[in-house]
């Protein structure tokens, strides 16, 4: 009967720490999606106050929609990448190749959905050999990713060093329609969100980020999914390639560089967690994009002299970041 | 719960601080904040010291503010803290002031981030005209969408593709830039003339930047118009020549020449710890530095070039005379007028080149530039604006302002 009674208290106790770290670890979470959202909101209204308006005229939010248009789009197949804890370095030297291939393509008198099908394929291709380098070889991911960039960025600077290539920029100006632009982001934000959230596809791969031991031995393929995922993101980096080609007009050696580096800063200060798991969102990832954009737009609206807004930026990210940031597994590169 | 949203407080109040510091240093007009001197520019006949550069208390003749309508020019460069970038703001900033003109800089960035950059800076509103290192279709298509017009300085697209889309547009009005191809040519022929024949070149990545690209085809081209000039190795790792020369002096103890796209104390410095100082390899290449004296004076330079500011400043006349009175000096966009570096081969021309270019004068003071504009001299014309270009020699610059500035 002591036992019994014993057990029972036990067993109560249990109950309320257990109760007391659901609590604690549901108000962590709300806190972690919120804070990402404050800092956007605020740098939004700040914004509007320091360029008496501008930051929100027609013209202005046209301009903020094509600029973080490619970064969103690439944000949304990053995510299925930053889910299972993988990362992929490789992303702007495949954005410029596949650049170059359709900009040479286009120049070469090919019809534009040949050319765009060709930048769409060299960007899976890249992102497959990444994964596939990673899950074939059984190195880090980042290393596989490290050698497509190398190779990428070779062809890139081999091709463009003989000079650079340009497109009929008024033929195709109709590729940087807003509403167009509008449209495709509509569409990939809501077929991510649907696969990232309510498919087995995104589950599965959050899962593996929580934790891949796990997942395996609960009989998910994590070969497969973890493939699907690069080629998810070759896709969507395919896509912003494509578009960031009709915007710019011509490739040169330098065509793509950075781009990865963005997109890392849009995961960190978006929220998402760097090692993946259940807590891993679309939304984070998107919050994150916009949040950059909405930076750089904002702070050459308003008029800082070049040096300055260098060191705002840095100081903003710092400080985003270190609010932001999930430390509960961290690890920046796994 | 309580601590989380302490740090949630402290996160925006930190955010507070950092911008409002910011705002401190910002131009709260929303007119873009320049530097130090935007100030002066509402005093017209007060030029001001902005840095080594820029002159002038001693320019007695600046074109009076008070009758001149006010314009605000917008001057885009890679990035200002290089000295080239530094030597451009100052001659702009010069100018602007002498002719009541506020000037605002940007870094343009490139690729899809310079035709963003682009589009923020000219919804900021109000720019007037635009002049730009470097330049494209894409943003030329986003300055006439905001009715901006667009002279390009040191720097002229070469794809033909390229050209026919920026000169399409009725605002831009054509380009001024450095010969980069004969600066090459020159930097390699110099070392020839010094008897160099095993020789080694340092460049910038391909596409990179188009003036680096067309130096190395001089280089190239040279090379190729005498084949008993040997390259011996050549290099484009994006600016980091300096790493270079160890690699090419290891390798190659056979070198007698070395040539550089673009000179800095970094690279000599590198040549001083090879001990490659010695006289033994000559070296030439663009633009000058504070070491560049001392080595023409041991005689280990035998070429340097520089003085590009020049360049920007006679496109700020082609922009300023649209302004003015609607007068298009280029006709045909399509050739920019171009314009030869300031070369230097001795140790006394490089202290000319000190006193006459880098110091308390520009090339050309705001009464010089009056006879590029048409609202003040009626009769300059492309020809004159060519011919101002003939005559872009160091010689040429004493001749000007020999009794203007004190020794």
């Amino acid at each position: 009967m002591d036992n019994s009674a014993a057990i029972t208290r036990e067993s109560e106790e249990n109950q309320r720490i257990q109760q007391d770290l659901d609590r604690k670890a549901k108000s962590k979470n709300l806190l972690n999606i919120i804070i990402p959202y404050i800092g956007l909101g605020f740098l939004f209204v700040f914004f509007i106050i320091v360029t008496q308006g501008k930051f929100i005229s027609t013209i202005n939010i046209e301009n903020l929609i094509t600029q973080s248009f490619s970064l969103t789009i690439i944000a949304i197949g990053a995510s299925f990448v930053y889910a299972h804890g993988g990362t992929d370095f490789s992303i702007g030297a495949t954005c410029g190749c596949a650049q170059l291939v359709c900009g040479l393509l286009i120049v070469s008198g090919y019809p534009l959905w040949i050319a765009i099908a060709a930048c769409i394929l060299v960007t899976i291709l890249g992102a497959s050999a990444t994964a596939g380098i990673a899950l074939g070889l059984g190195v880090p991911v980042f290393i596989g990713s490290m050698c497509v960039r190398t190779t990428f960025n070779g062809i890139l600077q081999y091709v463009a060093e003989s000079g650079e290539v340009v497109i009929d920029y008024k033929q195709y100006m109709f590729m940087n329609s807003t509403y167009l632009k509008v449209i495709i982001l509509v569409v990939f934000l809501a077929v991510g969100y649907y696969l990232f959230n309510y498919t087995v596809f995104g589950k599965y791969n959050k899962a593996i980020g929580g934790n891949p031991v796990t997942a395996v031995q609960a009989g998910v393929k994590h070969k497969k999914l973890i493939f699907a995922a690069y080629v998810a993101l070759g896709l969507c980096v395919g896509v912003a390639a494509v578009f960031t080609l009709f915007r710019t007009g011509k490739v040169t050696g330098t065509t793509g560089s950075g781009v990865e580096f963005n997109m890392m800063m849009a995961i960190a200060l978006g929220g998402f967690p760097m090692r993946g798991g259940e807590r891993s969102r679309l939304s984070a990832a998107i919050v994150g994009a916009v949040t950059i954009t909405v930076l750089a737009n904002g702070l050459q609206l308003w008029g800082l002299d070049p040096a300055t807004i260098n060191c705002v930026k840095g100081v903003l990210f710092v400080l985003i970041v270190a609010l932001s940031y999930d430390r509960s597994d961290g690890k920046l590169i796994s | 719960m309580l601590k989380k949203m302490k740090k949630c407080m402290a996160f925006l109040l930190i955010l507070c601080m950092a911008v409002t510091a910011t705002a401190c240093g910002g131009n709260t007009d929303n007119s873009a904040a320049v530097n130090e001197n935007t100030a002066s520019s509402t005093d017209a006949n007060k030029n001001t010291d902005t840095d080594t550069n820029t002159g002038s208390e001693t320019d007695e003749n600046a074109a009076s503010g008070e009758e001149l309508p006010r314009f605000k020019i917008l001057f885009a460069y890679q990035q200002y803290e290089d000295k080239l970038g530094g030597e451009f703001k100052s001659a702009i900033q010069y100018l602007c002031d002498a002719y009541n003109c506020e000037a605002v800089f940007y870094e343009s960035g490139s690729g899809d981030t310079a035709v963003g950059n682009l589009e923020s800076v000219l919804t900021a509103g109000d720019i007037d005209g635009l002049i730009s290192v470097g330049f494209d279709t894409a943003r030329m298509e986003v300055a006439s969408k905001y009715n901006v017009p667009v002279v390009l300085a040191c720097g002229f697209p070469s794809v033909e593709a390229e050209v026919s889309g920026i000169t399409s547009y009725d605002l831009f009005l054509g380009g001024v830039t450095d010969s980069d191809y004969r600066a090459g040519y020159r930097a390699m022929e110099s070392l020839y003339e010094a008897g160099c024949r095993q020789v080694t070149y340092s460049g910038l990545s391909a596409g990179f930047a188009k003036s680096h690209d067309d130096r190395t085809k001089g280089v190239m081209d040279f090379l190729e118009a005498n084949p008993d000039m040997i390259l011996l190795a050549d290099s484009y790792t994006m600016g980091k020549a300096s790493e270079d020369i160890p690699t090419f002096n290891a390798s190659f103890p056979e070198i007698e020449g070395m040539a550089f796209t673009s000179m800095s104390d970094a690279l000599y410095n590198a040549i001083e710890s090879e001990d490659l100082a010695d006289g033994s390899v000559k070296i030439a290449g663009v633009d000058i530095s504070s070491k560049t004296g001392e080595f023409f004076e041991r005689g280990i330079q035998v070429w340097g070039c520089g003085g590009q500011y020049g360049t920007a400043m006679v496109s700020w006349a082609i922009l300023y005379n649209y302004l003015i009175d609607g007068t298009r000096i280029i006709s045909d966009t399509t050739t920019p007028i171009e314009r030869d570096y300031l070369e230097i081969t001795t140790y006394e021309e490089f202290e000319d080149f000190v006193k006459y270019v880098g110091v308390s004068l520009p090339v050309y003071d705001a009464e010089e530039i009056k006879e590029l504009i048409h609202y003040f001299n009626p009769d300059i014309t492309y020809e004159g604006y060519l011919s101002h270009a003939e005559n872009y020699t160091l010689q040429d610059i004493i001749e000007r302002h020999g009794d203007k500035i004190n020794d």
